[in-house]
């Protein structure tokens, strides 16, 4: 069996990364002996079966410990406060990178300029992926004169996390093709693991009330639309035939609440706040429609569409993103560009032609059956880790490489400089080459 | 000839490699030839400092120099013997060990992240300046045995002469033990104290040599102290070549308890002086030399065997001067001497 | 203080800037510092071409570290002072990038010049602005720095090397070449000398253990027939090379673009004549013409009358040395003030 170093949010932490353990672990630890690695003061003690729990750098062997092992795979997304320190350690030490957010400009903002007041190196790091452009982008940034989510289209910055990697690991197609080009690191790509069986579902036991029950939930920022939502409903003409229930936190609860009274919607939609899963999972089995819809994304899978999924649930969800690549019959697109008119559209279908739903509904259940079981998880990620480790021979000649490609960068516009990379690039396939390139 | 002797330059550290290499290039021109040491500078920390040393060598052109070609390139340490070459010739003096030996090791890559991938770009760039030298000499069985377990390289053992060779002489013994070296982990101090700490007899010990940091000498004077053995040690710190001769002449016998010792001018220089050596049976290099209960002792690392060694020599000096004159009978037999390095290293 | 002194190395080839290098670490010493030369090989004529050379110097990091210290680079010349380090002065002995002007030019061929001049420029451009502070050796050196990168330099002399030891001892009737000639002063001197009414008499020597000039070089002095008058004396210790000072009639350093202003002054030392050429240098920022010697065009007749003046006229070239011997005696050549600059 393999040694990994694993580094991701634990549980409890609040985080879609460290719920998605409980749906990994079983199956990978069954194929490689696993260390899991943080800096969080407590995590849950069921974690300890699946693996060592320590903590980094709480011992002076820390390095010796991580070298131990024979790969290390370090979960990348954007939130600061779990992936910055993970991060760090991944330029240090390499390792297999999973890509949880396809732009991770949020994350190198909040390490760069919160965490360590590097202006100057977050712009470096612009500059040095996205050239000139990529530096004026950045001092705007810097400037306040733009926003994190401006940014995310064009420069996501995720290069960054993935320079000195020796696999990548993504849970969507779409980054697939984009590192895949780059013919560097091994990539591999796989649904988000999802195991029904953690959550003992009851039955559907949809009440016969003719009211159709719509459902949102989650961590609700700005982006999860529920402005539009409630506009589209208070615009139907049959709204008192719909029920809207939110759970999870609200950016702005006093806001959207006067909102929904302003609409004259008090009635049909409820806000529930965080509830316990179970609470949520009762409302998932009753209900008839989830809205999951995100814009602008950062384009990452959802681990509550797959909770959806398992409840057969049908979903609107934002053309964009992971969820563009999802099969026609298994959600409902809502286009961002006529995002009004498609939720008034298919909100009224939902009335007119409910076995439609019902059918879209079961077709996500069987996708989440085929594409995210832990198994498959498991193995492909295994199949990965074999690769770095073979990369890994070859991972030095790559990082000198582009260091001579950096210290050249400035005389770059002469002749000579052709030949000194020529001469350089033979330089380091003779030693680091392993003779086969 | 012109030859190029190719080695390092770690600035502020001159140690026996930098030593060598100035032996190497005045025993070559003494022999009619024209030599220059190339001492690539660089350093070795941080690893990616380290991995750009190794490419800074290879880049070097070091075919051609002023007036002619280079007609040899003798490659002393890693990684300067990447330094390309068509008629390159290896005298090596170790790899660089935390990658091999000392992996596991409290110095070793291991401890430094991204060891591993550093540890496997090290070995490989070693197996192609291996591969791609002419003849492959070592400066001992020692560091033989390790090319040949660790990159299945073929070397032969070219024993370098200590420096001042002709000048060693042995006088009466004035009670004491001698342990001449730089005061650092690897050299086991501290055994050495703990030993002494055991001994039945009130057995004396002068230590020459300088700490490699002042903490580090600090730091063994108080564990002298803690264990009771300070008035026994004296710590007589850097001493000039005749000092340390005299050192030598009048010592009962020498120890040297070093870890897995590459090669050890300590040991020949004992047996110049007609001295006997106890040293460690994992030191390494002395034990190509030290033959047990004939020119020395070769005890077990830890204190109680280092300690029964140091007591025997105490007890039975006539016993100490027959091996002392033992190590100096075999010293001779060796042959060796720079004439037949140059020889070896130019056929 | 820890300082690094960068030089570039030649294998088998000194020069005044290793020389220079070995004094200014001596001179550190003595003022308390630690200091270390460090040399990277570098060779004008590598297959692998200049900006190879030039970026292998650039990979070599000497930064401080938690484990390394070190305060302070002077880099002697290029490429050395491409070494990474945060604190650099530079000192520079020579500001050639199109070749070691005597040596590689012989064979230089114009395409190639240009390229590496076009590679150098950007080269320098992104270096130079990164040291602290740039100094030269004279003001030789530092026109060049001007004519090639645009840049303006104050010079530092630095101070001859054992000046005590020099002196003035019977002229024995030759005239000394301290230095090496690139094939163009080469070819310079051998047709001044066949120029010459007097039947004067020329010694060339090189300090250290250097090979006489190249076989093609060296064939012209039989082809013009010129091997009773041109004599080389081979590799010269230091003591020797001084002796070939204080025996000589007068000093000749017809060089080009000569930045280095020793030769010169180990003539004024010795009580010597200088003769020299107006594009010679660093020699003819020194030399008062008709005072302490004699300052002509670089063209074979003139060259040839100072020559034929001074042969003819000992007295003469006895009178100008000792002028010589005053104004170096007038000068006050002193390594604090040079480290002074250098450290401020």
């Amino acid at each position: 069996m393999r040694r990994l170093n694993w580094f991701s949010p634990l549980p409890p932490a609040r985080s879609g990364i460290s719920d998605y353990l409980w749906h990994v672990l079983p199956a990978l630890t069954e194929r490689a002996e696993l260390t899991l690695w943080t800096h969080q003061d407590d995590w849950d003690p069921a974690l300890e079966s699946y693996g060592k729990v320590r903590k980094t750098h709480a011992s002076g062997n820390f390095w010796r410990q991580m070298n131990e092992a024979e790969m290390s795979i370090y979960h990348v997304g954007n939130n600061p406060l779990f992936h910055g320190e993970i991060w760090e350690l991944s330029t240090h030490h390499p390792g297999v990178i999973v890509l949880h957010d396809v732009a991770l400009q949020h994350l190198f903002i909040e390490v760069f300029i919160q965490y360590h007041g590097n202006v100057a190196g977050y712009v470096g790091a612009m500059e040095r992926f996205y050239g000139r452009r990529g530096r004026r982008a950045a001092r705007r940034l810097v400037d306040h004169e733009c926003t994190p989510e401006d940014l995310c289209a064009h420069f996501p910055l995720t290069p960054l996390a993935t320079e000195r990697a020796l696999g990548v690991l993504i849970h969507n197609r779409d980054g697939f093709d984009a590192l895949s080009s780059h013919g560097r690191w091994p990539v591999a790509s796989c649904g988000l693991p999802f195991a029904p069986a953690l959550r003992a579902l009851r039955p559907a036991a949809r009440p016969d009330d003719g009211v159709k029950r719509l459902i949102v939930f989650g961590h609700l920022g700005r982006n999860r639309r529920l402005e539009p939502l409630l506009e589209a409903l208070a615009a139907l003409e049959h709204r008192e035939r719909f029920h809207l229930d939110v759970y999870g936190e609200v950016w702005n609860a006093d806001y959207v609440r006067q909102l929904r009274d302003s609409l004259g919607l008090e009635r049909q939609v409820e806000l529930h706040g965080f509830v316990p899963d179970a609470e949520l999972d009762t409302a998932l089995s009753r209900a008839d429609l989830a809205v999951n819809l995100r814009f602008p994304t950062v384009g990452e899978t959802s681990l509550s569409q797959l909770r959806i999924w398992q409840h057969a649930l049908p979903t609107l969800v934002t053309n964009a993103g992971w969820y563009s690549e999802l099969t026609r019959d298994a959600v409902v697109r809502i286009r961002m560009e006529h995002e009004a008119e498609d939720l008034r559209h298919w909100l009224t279908r939902l009335l007119n032609d409910p076995e439609l739903f019902v059918r879209i509904g079961e077709r996500g259940r069987r996708l989440l059956e085929e594409m995210h079981s832990p198994e498959r998880y498991a193995r492909v990620t295994m199949e990965l880790v074999e690769r770095a480790i073979e990369f890994q021979r070859r991972a030095t000649a790559f990082h000198l490489a582009g260091k001579i490609a950096s210290q050249l960068a400035p005389w770059e516009g002469c002749e000579s400089v052709t030949a000194a990379k020529r001469r350089s690039a033979e330089a380091i396939l003779s030693l680091f080459g392993e003779h086969s390139e | 000839m012109r030859v190029a002797i190719a080695t390092v330059q770690v600035p502020f550290v001159r140690g026996g490699a930098e030593i060598l290499a100035e032996d190497l290039r005045d025993a070559l021109v003494a022999r009619g030839h024209r030599a220059e040491i190339v001492a690539v500078p660089g350093k070795w920390y941080p690893l990616d400092s380290l991995m750009s040393y190794v490419l800074t060598c290879r880049l070097i052109d070091l075919v051609d120099a002023f007036g002619g070609p280079i007609d040899v390139l003798i490659g002393m340490k890693f990684p300067t013997y990447m330094i390309p070459h068509p008629n390159k010739v290896l005298w090596i003096i170790h790899q660089y060990r935390q990658a091999y030996e000392l992996w596991n090791h409290q110095f070793g890559l291991i401890n430094a992240p991204g060891g591993g991938e550093v540890r496997n770009a090290i070995e490989q760039a070693d197996r192609q300046a291996m591969g791609e030298s002419r003849k492959i000499f070592t400066i001992s069985r020692n560091v033989t045995s390790r090319l040949e377990e660790y990159l299945g390289a073929e070397s032969t053992p070219l024993y370098p002469p200590p420096r001042n060779a002709a000048r060693f002489y042995c006088g009466e013994p004035e009670g004491y033990l001698l342990f001449p070296s730089r005061i650092t982990l690897m050299k086991r101090h501290e055994l050495l104290l703990e030993a002494l700490a055991k001994t039945h007899h009130p057995v004396r010990v002068r230590c020459v040599g300088q700490g490699d940091t002042p903490e580090y000498a600090e730091e063994m004077r108080q564990r002298a102290s803690e264990l009771g053995v300070a008035e026994r040690v004296e710590w007589l710190g850097w001493l000039s070549d005749s000092d340390i001769l005299r050192e030598y002449a009048h010592t009962l016998g020498v120890i040297f308890p070093p870890r897995d010792e590459d090669y050890g001018y300590v040991t020949l220089e004992a047996m110049l002086a007609s001295k006997p050596v106890i040293t460690c049976s994992d030191s390494g290099g002395p034990l190509e030399f030290v033959v047990d209960r004939e020119t020395g002792r070769v005890a077990e690392p830890d204190a109680d065997a280092l300690a029964a060694a140091m007591d025997e020599l105490w007890e039975h000096p006539e016993q100490a001067r027959r091996w002392g004159d033992e190590g100096r009978r075999r010293y001779e037999a060796l042959g060796i001497g720079w004439d037949y390095i140059v020889d070896h290293l130019l056929s | 203080m820890r300082v690094l002194i960068a030089t570039a190395q030649i294998p088998f080839f000194r020069r005044h800037t290793d020389d220079l290098a070995v004094d200014l670490r001596r001179a550190l010493e003595v003022a308390g510092h630690r200091a270390e030369i460090l040399r990277v090989p570098f060779s004008w004529n590598a297959p692998g071409g200049l900006v190879n050379q030039l970026l292998t110097c650039r990979l070599i990091d000497l930064s401080p570290d938690e484990h390394f210290r070190s305060d302070l680079v002077i880099a002697l010349e290029l490429p050395a002072y491409l070494i990474r380090h945060p604190n650099k002065v530079l000192w520079l002995t020579h500001h050639h990038w199109t070749g070691e002007p005597a040596m590689a030019r012989r064979n230089g061929d114009a395409e190639q010049d240009a390229a590496r001049r076009e590679a150098c420029g950007a080269v320098d451009r992104e270096a130079l602005a990164k040291a602290r502070r740039i100094w030269t050796i004279s003001a030789t050196a530092s026109y060049q720095l001007r004519r090639l990168c645009d840049l303006d330099a104050l010079s530092i002399c630095p101070p001859p090397r054992r000046p005590e030891s020099y002196c003035w001892e019977r002229p024995e009737g030759y005239f000394w070449i301290p230095d090496r000639l690139g094939a163009d002063r080469w070819q310079l001197l051998l047709a001044a000398v066949a120029h010459c009414e007097q039947p004067v008499r020329i010694r060339l020597g090189s300090p250290h253990h250097e090979p006489r000039p190249d076989a093609e070089l060296w064939s012209m002095v039989e082809r013009w027939d010129l091997e009773e008058q041109i004599e080389w004396v081979g590799g010269l210790s230091e003591a020797q090379a001084r002796d070939a000072y204080a025996r000589s009639l007068a000093v000749v350093c017809p060089a080009r673009d000569e930045t280095f202003p020793w030769p010169a002054f180990r003539a004024m030392l010795s009580s010597k004549a200088l003769v020299t050429c107006y594009d010679s240098g660093a020699p003819a920022e020194i030399v008062d013409h008709e005072e302490n010697g004699l300052l002509v065009a670089a063209r074979p007749g003139e060259l040839a009358a100072a020559l034929d003046a001074l042969w003819k006229h000992p007295d003469r070239a006895r009178a100008m040395g000792g002028s010589g011997r005053s104004w170096i005696e007038s000068q006050s050549f002193e390594w604090p003030r040079v480290l002074e600059s250098l450290l401020s």
